[in-house]
């Protein structure tokens, strides 16, 4: 029987980024990942074919509660990193404050985590978008926003633009091209179902049939699976039950001029006017993005087709105050999740989308598409925006969630925290939680920034304390 | 199959919207895909719902999967009105993928 | 350099007028106007009249032989010459079902291997629709990604063709291309064909419910365009098109079409009654025909009455595509030829 001395479950940011200080300190690791080995040149990106093999459940699955909310994970090689759009946040000292406080959270001084920050800017090149690139459909939220003279930022994204091809700096690109080069052991198309621990060695087993044995287990399944394999292995205190994501609601606009091009990606402005309870920003609005957005409104089927050049698709997204559950069902790899939005939330969300209508107006939007079941809600003119969002049944609100964490809690706070400061699971030898599953609370930003900060902190921890 | 073929006669049908093609092969397959990815729990009760349909939009003794496009797509109308909450989650998914796929482009991607 | 065509099933309704074109070019297609054969090995039945073949041109050469047997090949491939092969042979209503998988199957796998041995440059295999069966709805279309779910046993006999013969070819790095073809029409047609033409005129035509679904059919100057084009093909990978006219037609249409030919061109009188059956009455012919086979036997008038209500259409996206085909020929101009034909030939509609 082959032990290792790590295993690192998935290949997110979360466990790329784990793996890759692990073997660079000479360990003998195993990475296990539920998907393919695909790397950023395999699929086009945000395309149907990238939707069926790399999205988690092909991205069709939804929250349960009212709405129901789709949500997006990345299952392949690298995870979330390879289907998202690579926008960079620190986490506020606000947000960092918070966790610090309820979470009692250590360790967490600004100097050290820039160190972090600050090596992750460098190494995947984090940088603003050269201004000749950056898209039309971004500069008029900008322009909306210095009309209304509201705070409007290009954020930063990991893109290395003097590369000709491959330009975003995925785990695939970085990290786990590293880690192919320090030959990592890795196994793909094998799903964790769950751990045991026996005479002080993990076992891990798979929905596959398969088992293998190590001294360590790191667990960077994501935001949904880690707390799910956990719950499976009967490893149960604070887990699964705060996870928090970010619900977003969307507006597609047209305008007079043409703003939008073919293979446009994922426009880089956001306003923060509203932050941190309320972010606004730019959708993917690729033609079969902005038909799927328009779907629901009957009398426009090819409305998008006509019109794509002059249209575009932002979003509102909200710091939510509700928190979802994670239920195991057995013999089943995904969990049910249920998720009810609190009617301050939907407050939030309407607000988010009032503003972003009263912007895209501002910018000199000719028609506003809420993403709202009916037809009733479009938007001609600012004036329409009071009488026609006020009060909408949160039955027919369409949100959609891309950013998920939380629900395993770091700190050392017994009543809210399922692990220690440093993602190590409480009472259990050798078994740690590394992924977007610690973040405390939602940044209201996106997270995969400070989430790679800490996972760097957490392993270098586990390499100085215990790896040595 | 069955399912299969229930699945595609609602997605020859939602496509018409989109396009004037004639051949939604790639479409109804996207769609079957998707479904297939679907949790469990969440694909019985999909495939329960298009099994109850295909017989509840029956014409005649021709259950819907086998009626011709005018027929289907009066009793895709009829359904809409209806409006109800589990059958609406039904055609969205579909009406969504569907248009989501018709306009992602002509050729049927290539599975690895 | 001139080549030699190799045709199987040579003196049948689509080996004759395929003959014809592979001796004097396709007028319907630039690139296929000139032949590119200075003889055309034709394979025939023991005993068959074959003066037509011989009448079409100089370069045809008769072999006698039978594709299920593999050593009565030997004559027609004895050559070291490099040719193109047609595989047209196939049996559609056998006297038993063991003839489908004698005929259809081993007999295509017996051509092709007898071929590989030899000189051969491209194969094209003529398969049909039956390895899909029906489609599911009238709007509906196959195409070349359409899972195989054969219809009985021609349909499995020719699924069992298909998968053989790519097998064979890829093992001996041959250039292959299946076309698939569904219901075929035009000159040369069997005799049990002018039934069809005489069933529509005296009213007797059976349409199961309302005659809405629809049919591919393929005119044989476009079908053979088509087989044509595919021999050009010459990538090693084992390939399918499915060659068809433009559009598909109403069963409706088929029927209204030819019954105005007959009154409007031809100056007969015309019923213009249909035998109406409810639909039900097809989805009980192919309870029946499935019984009936499922005993080993086959009923020629059950399975064509179960086949009235079904619909059989599909694509021709790909071969436009890809091929560059381009069929010239419709329903109404196709089936005044075939009407015409029939006259000429003294058969009584
Ligand atoms: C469309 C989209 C756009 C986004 N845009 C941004 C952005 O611009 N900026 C930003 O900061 N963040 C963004 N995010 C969020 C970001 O991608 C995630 O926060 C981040 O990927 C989370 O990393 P992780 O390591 O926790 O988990 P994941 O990235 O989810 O990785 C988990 C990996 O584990 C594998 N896995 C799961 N379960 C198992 C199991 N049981 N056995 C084996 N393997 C398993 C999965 O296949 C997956 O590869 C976006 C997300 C999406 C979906």
């Amino acid at each position: 029987m082959r032990v290792f001395q790590d295993i690192v479950v998935g290949s997110g940011p979360g466990g790329a980024i784990t793996s890759h200080f692990l073997k660079k300190a000479g360990r003998d690791v195993l990475l296990i990942e539920a998907g393919s080995r695909l790397f950023q040149q395999d699929t086009v990106a945000f395309s149907k074919d990238e939707m069926l093999r790399k999205y988690w459940n092909g991205g069709v699955t939804v929250t349960l509660g009212t709405p129901r909310i789709p949500f997006i994970l990345g299952k392949c090689f690298g995870g979330g990193s390879e289907i998202n759009a690579g926008i960079y946040h620190r986490a506020s000292p606000q947000v960092l404050e918070e966790w610090a406080r309820r979470f009692q959270l250590r360790d967490i001084d600004a100097a050290s985590l820039n160190e972090h920050y600050e090596y992750f800017e460098k190494e995947l090149t984090v940088s603003s978008m050269p201004d000749s690139l950056i898209p039309k459909a971004s500069k008029v939220l900008a322009e909306g926003a210095r009309k209304l003279n509201w705070k409007c930022f290009e954020v930063p994204r990991w893109f290395d633009y003097d590369k000709a091809e491959n330009q975003k700096q995925t785990m695939s690109e970085t990290f786990l091209s590293r880690n192919i080069e320090l030959d990592l052991e890795m196994v793909f198309e094998k799903t964790v179902r769950k751990l045991k621990q026996e005479n002080g060695i993990w076992r891990v087993l798979t929905f596959e049939g398969d088992s293998y044995h190590a001294e360590n287990i790191f667990v960077c399944a994501g935001a949904v699976q880690t707390p799910s394999i956990l719950m499976r292995s009967g490893i149960g205190r604070n887990v699964g039950k705060s996870l928090q994501l970010h619900p977003t609601i969307k507006a597609t606009a047209l305008f007079d001029d043409e703003i939008n091009t073919e293979g446009m990606g994922v426009p880089v402005h956001q306003v923060r006017e509203f932050s941190p309870a309320i972010s606004l920003g730019c959708s993917i609005s690729s033609l079969p993005y902005l038909s799927l957005a328009l779907s629901e409104f009957k009398n426009y089927p090819t409305f998008a087709r006509e019109n794509w050049k002059r249209m575009s698709t932002y979003y509102a997204m909200i710091r939510p105050e509700s928190c979802a559950r994670i239920i195991n069902i057995p013999f089943t790899r995904d969990p049910v999740i249920r998720y009810d939005l609190s009617d301050r939330d939907i407050a939030n969300l309407l607000f988010g989308l009032k503003k972003l209508c009263q912007l895209l107006f501002a910018a000199g939007a000719r028609k506003v598409f809420p993403s709202l079941l009916d037809e009733k809600f479009i938007l001609d003119s600012e004036d329409q925006i009071e009488s026609k969002l006020t009060r909408v049944d949160r039955k027919l609100i369409q949100l959609m969630s891309i950013h998920l964490f939380g629900s395993c809690p770091m700190g050392e706070n017994p009543a809210l925290c399922a692990t220690d400061s440093y993602g190590r699971i409480n009472d259990r030898e050798g078994l740690y939680v590394n992924d977007a599953s610690l973040l405390c609370t939602s940044l209201g930003l996106n997270p995969q920034g400070t989430l790679m900060c800490f996972a760097r902190r957490n392993v270098l921890h586990f390499l100085e304390t215990r790896g040595g | 199959m069955h399912i299969y073929h229930i699945f595609s006669a609602f997605t020859y049908a939602l496509g018409r919207q989109y396009s004037d093609k004639k051949n939604f092969n790639a479409d109804a397959d996207f769609v079957y895909r998707q479904y297939r990815n679907l949790p469990w729990y969440f694909r019985v009760v999909f495939a329960c719902l298009a099994l109850f349909l295909d017989l509840a939009l029956m014409k005649g003794l021709v259950p819907f999967h086998r009626l011709q496009l005018r027929d289907r797509l009066h009793k895709v109308e009829r359904l809409k009105r209806l409006n109800l909450g589990v059958t609406n989650d039904f055609l969205t998914f579909f009406n969504g993928l569907t248009a989501f796929s018709v306009y992602s482009g002509p050729s049927r991607e290539t599975t690895g | 350099m001139a080549r030699i065509a190799v045709v199987t099933g040579a003196n049948g309704w689509l080996g004759k007028t395929l003959t014809g074109f592979l001796a004097e070019g396709h007028p319907h297609h630039p690139g296929l106007a000139a032949s590119p054969y200075d003889e055309i090995r034709c394979l025939v039945m023991q005993n068959e009249d074959t003066a037509f073949l011989q009448g079409i041109s100089g370069k045809v050469r008769i072999f006698p032989g039978d594709i299920t047997s593999r050593a009565s090949l030997s004559d027609i491939f004895a050559t070291d010459r490099e040719f193109d092969l047609y595989h047209t042979a196939g049996i559609v209503h056998p006297r038993n079902l063991r003839q489908f998988y004698e005929v259809n199957h081993a007999g295509a796998v017996n051509v092709l291997s007898k071929a590989c041995d030899k000189n051969i440059r491209k194969a094209v295999f003529v398969s049909s629709n039956s390895p899909l069966g029906c489609n599911p709805f009238p709007d509906h279309l196959f195409d070349e990604d359409s899972p195989y779910h054969p219809y009985m046993n021609y349909g499995k006999s020719k699924m069992k063709m298909e998968l053989s013969v790519r097998e064979v070819a890829a093992r001996n790095q041959v250039s292959l291309t299946l076309i698939r073809c569904p219901w075929f029409y035009g000159p040369n047609q069997p005799a049990r064909q002018t039934v069809f033409f005489s069933m529509i005129k005296d009213g007797k035509m059976p349409v199961v419910g309302d005659g809405s679904n629809m049919r591919s059919m393929s005119y044989l100057d476009n079908l053979c365009q088509g087989i044509m084009l595919a021999s050009q093909k010459t990538e090693p990978a084992p390939d399918v098109y499915w060659i068809a006219d433009e559009n598909p037609y109403s069963m409706n249409d088929i029927v209204a079409t030819v019954e105005s030919l007959l009154e409007q061109d031809f100056g007969y009188a015309v019923q213009h009654r249909r035998l109406r059956l409810p639909w039900l009455a097809g989805e009980v012919a192919t309870l029946c025909d499935w019984s009936i086979q499922k005993l080993g036997f086959y009923h020629q008038k059950m399975h064509v009455l179960s086949e009235m209500n079904k619909t059989i259409a599909c694509s021709i996206d790909k071969a436009s595509r890809e091929l560059g085909y381009r069929p010239q020929i419709e329903l109404r101009e196709g089936m005044k030829r075939s009407i015409q034909w029939c006259l000429d030939n003294n058969l009584e509609i």
